[in-house]
């Protein structure tokens, strides 16, 4: 260790800076710089750090102790470093020393290293990685020494930062060849503009390190540019960069007009222009504009934007302009090398498919020179013939008419002489042509014959065929089963066919000498005369008509009538008398059938095998209540009810399958009334160009209601019936079993009874008179206990004060007996009661009440039972109502309960009333039985 | 002058032995006697007897019936009416038909006599165990515990009551209480059935005076 005297704080700094500014690489320079470093706090350890995105690179590194080997000796992570982070984020701070976390955390040897001096290397502000030494134990650094180690930190900082900045400019050096480069080996030996561009585009962009560039030129207009080319451009924004007029306050329209480029480092704070929409759309910060400069014309502009902000730099400018003006340059080129192309290829065609041939001939009548299109006429070169006459290449048969015209053209010069000849082809054959011959051996640049000529063979040819069809059309004239009429304009006749003249029954002179108007019956000819008007325009006419023959009787013919190309007027006339006949049969018998289709009482109609519907008859339109318009516009399913819809694809299928489907449907007409038609359907496919269905229905609605009605009735017949026996056989069970009760009860108690009263009073010897008095008293007291039992008997059977008292006091009555009987007390509460009702109901709400009272004391378990009656003129009713137990009505306690609640119930229905119960379990129970009054009852009031 | 009685009892035997009872007293004279209700009624109507005996049980017309007619259109014939049964609701039902006397059948034939005596000095009697005050008591109770109708309502019908009332249809109702408005129609016209009402108004009003609807709202 040094101690620190100028002289060594001078050695030090003097050391670092040689040691930098050497030639030598950076990291030479960094390890002498450490080692000085080291030298002054006397360690041998220590090492320098430069940050990246990861964390650190180790440059130089002296002594490390193996704890710190570990691993990639170079990388270092931020993760693994507190201090490396901390030093980070202390931007400000000058050489410090720190308890290394990352060599607390290291496993293995570390030579009882714990701390280090941290020196900061930064440059603009900005940190740029660390020179650390490590301390010996107990070594304390002073200010001095940190302010030493912090200078020395800030030359290795602007070493540093120079070394980046050259490894920087290197490398943009490099980009810029390769983006010339590139664009050298592209876009100018591309042919495809388009291509051209999105490699320009792409270039830009790489070479700027922009998300986004786009290459836009002028229209051809002059007036507007679009965007041609870009990368990083959504599609949906991209495409509104067209037909931009250039006088929009645009920065791309600014560099095209300026011919300049434009540097927009921030867009957020640009006001020379009306930003477009999509620089916020797009999140463009920065921007960077320069024209594509042809000549110094501006024919577009290349542009980089950024969403981050840059500062664009002199060489990005120069790069971009490169870009731009290399591929202005090759865009020309292409399209210059395209006019061309355009302009010969346009020349070549006029010489190419020139029609015409030219020869030139001397006074002798040597060919001199041939047109390049003469191969097209005569299939040889030019030069083949020329030298010969031309009597050598024309047909013999031409060659008088021929050297006719040439000696005729000789003598007048100037003067224009047209023929037409045979010349031989090479392939032997001759071929026509029409020669217009000149005489130019006057006119000094020529001084010859001209004879422009070219192929008329395929027209006489033409001609030819013609003439040959004309002929044919007679003979078929000629031989027509149709009458043919051939007519002026004003319908005079020129010619007629045999058939004609057949027809009707004059010759062919006699006809010649007459027109259409002629044959034709005359109130016919008035009701529709002939439409000469429309046949002159062009128009084929068909009609048919009524002709009057040379006898006075008349024909139907069909004519079909035209003009010819030469203004005549043609009238074909077929005799269809025949098919008049037949047509009028045909539809006597459709008239018939139609009837009787109509007249029927049964739906018919036809549809496809679609379900479409194709006919109707009158009936179908009374069953449905739709017209006959909207059914044919509809389809068989629509007509079904909804809830059988469904079904209409099987009824289909059965009908494809079995050609025949019978059944009911079930139809919804227009009001939406459900009606049923019994059908019988056929699916026809001979004869007929498409598969229908003919189908036959009959409305069966009626029926089957009624017969429904009837299911119905049955059913409540026989449910009535089921439920009758079922009554009957509990009342019949109900009065064995009541029978068997009373039948005990008299024997039990009133005969044995009888037979101890029998006995009491029979007088057996030796009685003392005295107890005769005694027995008789006795025979007192049981005669009056049988009146009572008896009695109670005979009230049980039935309560015979019913009749006498009425349904309240009997039942008053009963609940008496009953409180007395069971314990259970009856609070009774009463309306519209004191009068009387129908015997049968009074004696019905009585045993419902008596009976319900009994299911009271037997289920329900309570001291208190509440029983209502209510009547007014048309109901009365009875409720039974205990606090108890209660139960589940779905299943009512066992026992017999359920036959007498059935029981009561079959009571109140037989009277046309209702008996409803409600109970739950602990819930108590609550019994409502009502019957109607028939009619309002008079109210009788007892007197008061 | 002794009083004249027509005595009217369907069993022969009974009415000789009566008829026999009553004519050993001088002061009492048996005008007519029969079997049938409506022959009671008619001879009553002819003869206009001081007091008619009638047994509760007469073929033709029953007893009560009997004595209310008679009470109603001759007021002055007293009726007395025989009976086998000591039932307090008949005794009450009978004298609210206008009977004098109940008298019991098995009652000692005295009886009779002292009813008859009773009721032709316009008194009551009644055949001992009977008494007015056990009587009254009786009749007080059943006067009194006369129905609300509104109790015969079954809980659902009440629910039912208390929506008609606000006016909403049955198709509100059964929304309202998770039942098909069909089920809400029956249970609005049984519960109308039994309280007796036709019309939407008398709902309304029957609604209002029971309570079942607040008046303000």
């Amino acid at each position: 260790m040094q101690r620190l005297t100028p002289e060594v704080e001078a050695n030090a700094l003097r050391t670092v800076a040689e040691a930098l500014n050497r030639e030598a690489g950076l990291k030479e320079s960094l390890a002498i710089s450490l080692d000085v470093a080291l030298t002054l706090v006397g360690s041998e350890t220590g090492w320098i750090v430069l940050l990246n995105e990861e964390g650190g690179t180790r440059l130089a590194a002296r002594g490390l102790p193996p704890a710190l080997e570990v691993g990639d000796r170079a990388a270092m992570r931020w993760a693994d470093c507190a201090c490396l982070r901390k030093l980070a984020a202390d931007e400000l701070g000058g050489a410090r020393v720190i308890e290394c976390e990352r060599i607390k955390k290291a496993r293995g040897g570390k030579r009882g290293l714990r701390r280090h001096v941290s020196i900061p290397i930064r440059a603009n502000g900005r940190r740029l990685g660390n020179v650390n030494l490590a301390l010996p134990a107990g070594r304390e650094v002073s200010d001095k020494e940190l302010l030493l180690l912090t200078t020395i930190g800030n030359q290795i900082s602007v070493a540093v930062h120079r070394a980046q900045l050259y490894e920087r400019a290197k490398t943009r050096r490099v980009d810029e060849e390769t983006a010339l480069l590139r664009l050298s080996q592209s876009p100018l030996s591309e042919s495809d503009p388009q291509r051209m561009m999105d490699t320009a585009a792409r270039a830009a962009a790489d070479t700027l390190q922009t998300e986004l560039a786009a290459i836009a030129l002028v229209d051809e207009n002059g007036q507007t540019f679009s965007g041609r080319a870009n990368v990083g451009w959504p599609p949906e924004i991209f495409l509104h960069l067209r037909q931009i007029p250039l006088t929009e306050n645009m920065g791309l329209t600014h560099a095209i007009r300026n011919s300049a480029p434009l540097i927009i480092p921030d867009e957020s704070r640009e006001t020379r222009f009306g930003p477009p929409p999509w620089i916020e759309q797009m999140g463009i910060t920065s921007s960077l504009l320069v024209p594509m400069l042809v000549a110094g014309r501006a024919v577009g502009g290349v542009v980089v934007n950024s969403r981050t902000k840059r500062d664009w730099s002199e060489d990005d400018v120069r790069l971009l302009s490169l870009i731009a003006n290399t591929t202005a340059q090759a865009l020309e080129r292409v399209r210059l090398l395209d006019t061309v192309r355009q302009s010969e290829s346009k020349f070549r065609a006029l010489i190419e498919h020139s029609y015409d041939a030219i020869t030139l001939l001397d006074a002798g009548g040597n060919l001199i020179y041939n047109s390049p299109s003469l191969p097209r006429i005569t299939g040889r070169a030019p030069e083949e013939t020329l030298g010969q006459n031309f009597a050598a290449v024309l047909h013999p048969d031409d060659l008088p008419a021929a050297a006719d015209l040439f000696a005729r053209l000789l003598q007048s010069p100037g003067v224009t002489l047209q023929t037409q000849v045979r010349v031989r082809h090479k392939d032997g054959t001759w071929r026509w042509v029409e020669a217009i011959g000149t005489n130019l051996l006057d006119d000094p640049s020529v001084g010859a014959i001209a004879a422009n000529y070219h192929d008329i063979t395929e027209r006489k040819q033409a001609e030819d065929a013609l003439r040959e069809s004309e002929e044919r059309y007679r003979t078929l004239v000629e031989y027509a089963s149709d009458g043919i009429f051939l007519s002026d304009a004003q319908g005079r006749y020129l010619d007629v066919n045999p058939r004609a003249c057949d027809m009707l029954g004059y010759s062919r002179e006699e006809l010649l000498s007459m027109s259409i108007a002629d044959v034709i019956a005359p109130e016919e000819l008035a009701a529709r005369p002939i439409r000469f008007d429309e046949l002159r325009a062009g128009k084929a006419l068909i009609s048919e008509r009524q002709l009057r023959r040379r006898d006075g009787s008349f024909l139907e013919v069909e004519i079909s009538a035209r003009i010819l190309p030469d203004g005549r007027l043609q009238g074909i006339a077929r005799d269809i008398t025949e098919r008049k006949r037949a047509e009028a049969a045909l539809r006597e018998s459709e008239d018939r059938y139609r009837d009787l289709v109509e007249n029927s009482q049964d739906l018919i109609c036809t549809h496809d095998l679609d379900g479409k519907l194709l006919s109707v008859n009158e009936a179908a339109v009374r069953l449905t209540g739709y017209s006959r318009e909207a059914l044919l516009r509809m389809d068989m399913a629509s007509l079904l009810a909804p809830e059988v819809r469904h079904h209409f694809n099987t009824y289909l299928k059965k009908l494809r399958a079995a050609g025949r489907a019978r059944g009911v449907m079930q139809i919804q007409t227009a009001s939406g009334e459900t009606r049923y038609w019994e059908y019988d359907n056929t699916l026809r496919t001979e004869g007929v160009a498409v598969p229908i269905v003919r189908g036959l229905a009959h409305d069966i609605t009626e029926r089957k209601r009624a017969q429904e009605e009837r299911d119905e009735i049955l059913e409540q017949v026989r449910a009535g019936r089921e439920r009758l026996q079922a009554v009957s056989q509990q009342l019949l069970d109900a009065e064995e079993a009541e029978r068997r009760r009373i039948a005990l009860d008299l024997h039990d108690e009133v005969v044995q009874t009888l037979t101890g009263l029998r006995l009491l009073l029979q007088p057996g010897p030796g009685v003392p008179p005295e107890r005769v008095a005694t027995r008789m008293g006795e025979a007192q007291t049981i005669v009056e206990e049988l009146v009572a039992r008896v009695e109670e008997l005979s009230l049980d059977l039935r309560p015979a004060a019913l009749d006498d008292m009425g349904l309240l006091p009997t039942l008053l009555d009963h609940f008496e007996r009953y409180s007395a009987r069971t314990g259970v007390r009856v609070a009774c509460k009463h309306s519209g009661l004191q009068r009387r009702f129908p015997p049968q109901i009074e004696i019905a709400a009585y045993r419902i009440v008596q009976e319900a009272l009994t299911n009271v004391a037997r289920h329900a378990g309570v001291a208190d039972a509440i029983v209502r009656l209510w009547a007014n003129a048309e109901n009365l009713g009875v409720q039974v109502e205990d606090a108890g137990a209660g139960f589940d009505p779905a299943a009512p306690p066992p026992g017999g309960f359920t036959t007498g609640l059935s029981g009561m119930r079959e009571r109140a229905r037989l009277l046309g009333g209702d008996l409803t119960l409600e109970s739950a379990p602990g819930g108590g129970a609550r019994l409502t039985a009502e019957f109607p009054l028939a009619g309002p009852v008079e109210q009788r009031e007892p007197p008061r | 002058m002794s009083a004249t009685i027509v005595l009217a009892d369907d069993h022969r035997i009974v009415r000789q032995g009566l008829r026999a009872l009553l004519e050993a007293q001088n002061d009492l004279r048996v005008i007519a006697e029969t079997g049938d209700g409506l022959e009671a009624v008619e001879l009553v109507e002819r003869l206009r007897p001081d007091v008619l005996v009638v047994d509760v049980m007469m073929p033709g017309l029953n007893g009560l019936e009997v004595t209310r007619q008679v009470r109603q259109r001759w007021p002055t014939t007293k009726v007395v009416v025989l009976s086998m049964r000591a039932s307090k609701p008949f005794v009450a039902e009978a004298l609210r038909h206008g009977a004098g006397a109940y008298v019991l059948k098995a009652s000692g034939v005295a009886d009779l006599v002292l009813a008859v005596r009773e009721v032709i000095t316009g008194g009551q009697y009644l055949s001992p165990p009977l008494s007015r005050e056990a009587l009254g008591a009786f009749a007080r109770n059943a006067e009194e515990a006369t129905l609300d109708l509104y109790e015969t309502l079954t809980g659902r019908e009440r629910q039912v009551l208390q929506l008609a009332a606000e006016g909403l249809t049955n198709a509100e109702i059964g929304a309202r209480l998770s039942i098909s408005p069909h089920t809400a129609m029956t249970h609005r016209s049984n519960l109308m059935r039994k309280l007796g009402l036709h019309s939407q108004a008398d709902l309304a009003r029957f609604a209002l005076r029971r309570g079942v609807l607040p008046f303000d709202e």
